[in-house]
């Protein structure tokens, strides 16, 4: 009776340690590390209706080879795309977008603030294979647009 | 008293057993390490010739869209450089950037064994249609796949080596 009571005992040790032992391992997800500078937006040209948002530099990697690529969005819209596919990372900066994602300016205080235009929402998302995706956000807000009515001049 | 000291025994060498039967799956399913690099940040250097060509380092092309209202993205790298030895054949003459099929950026070597692009010297990029949403099946958001290939290419104008990458573009959805 007692050696079946040890055998029992035994049995249900090494049916736990078995179940402890399988257990399957996963390696944990790499998430993206990201550096990102504020984001801006210009009017470079004053008389013209459209504004230009870009920040000075945005940078992704993972510490494997599990990076997939970054975007940048505005209001929703994906407006640029990089791809890891030569390297583990990606580095964007300012003038590699050329002058810059345009925008409309919008109207005077059309965004609830006083002096400024519209206001934009721009994400920042660094991707990898296996893990969720890593976003920043930020408002950016532009400046105003200031249509001008010129009456023509009747010579009498 | 000892038979439970027996158990014990046999449970402690079941459970080292255990534990190294994982440890060596564990080593078995772990992902593969990457190819090494020899570039500051791109590709390896050509195995096909690696006596002339002793570098070709390319950063990743990206796809961007400056106008929502138009159909146009722009293509570009952050860098590419290719570097020959010049001393034995082939010899690096030209760099060439294709999208799609269509070459549109050749660089001569004359006066140095090294040409490199930077992306500002095609300020605007490389200009392609952005494309429909979904055009390229990469979702919604974006619109058409483009194979963008960069060589560096000898006299006869054969490759040296290649690098291949798919660009998907912004869609375009005014």
């Amino acid at each position: 009776m007692r050696v079946m009571r040890t055998f029992l005992l035994v049995m249900i040790i090494l049916g736990l340690t078995q179940a402890l032992a399988y257990e399957p391992v996963h390696t944990a997800p790499q998430a993206v590390t990201m550096i990102v500078s504020n984001p801006y937006c210009v009017q470079d040209v004053e008389t013209a209706g459209s504004c230009l948002i870009n920040l000075r530099y945005f940078s992704a990697s993972t510490s494997d080879s599990s990076f997939s690529h970054i975007e940048i969005a505005i209001n929703g819209k994906v407006r640029a795309n990089m791809s890891g596919f030569f390297e583990n990372s990606a580095y964007l900066t300012g003038p590699m977008l050329g002058n810059g994602l345009k925008v409309a300016c919008g109207g005077k205080n059309i965004s609830g603030i006083p002096d400024m235009g519209r206001q934009y929402v721009v994400t920042l998302s660094g991707f990898a294979t296996g893990s969720s995706p890593v976003v920043d956000s930020a408002n950016v807000t532009c400046p105003y647009y200031q249509r001008k009515t010129y009456l023509p001049v009747l010579m009498k | 008293m000892r038979k439970f000291v027996f158990a014990g025994i046999l449970v402690l060498i079941f459970t080292g057993g255990m534990l190294m039967v994982d440890n060596l799956t564990s080593a078995q399913t772990a992902p593969p390490t990457p190819t090494p690099l020899t570039g500051p940040m791109g590709t390896q250097a050509d195995p096909i010739a690696p006596n002339s060509l002793t570098s070709f380092t390319v950063s990743n092309p990206y796809c961007y869209q400056p106008d929502p209202a138009v159909d146009k993205c722009s293509i570009n790298f952050r860098f590419v450089q290719a570097t020959d030895n010049q001393s034995s054949a082939p010899y690096m003459t030209w760099l060439a950037f294709t999208i799609s099929g269509k070459k549109r950026y050749n660089a001569t070597a004359f006066f140095e064994g090294t040409i490199t692009y930077s992306y500002d010297m095609v300020p605007n990029g490389l200009i392609v249609a952005c494309g429909s949403p979904n055009a390229g099946g990469a979702g919604n958001q974006y619109g058409n796949v483009y194979g963008v290939t960069i060589q560096p290419l000898d006299s006869s104008r054969n490759p040296m080596s290649t690098d291949i990458a798919n660009v998907t573009c912004p869609a375009f959805s005014p």
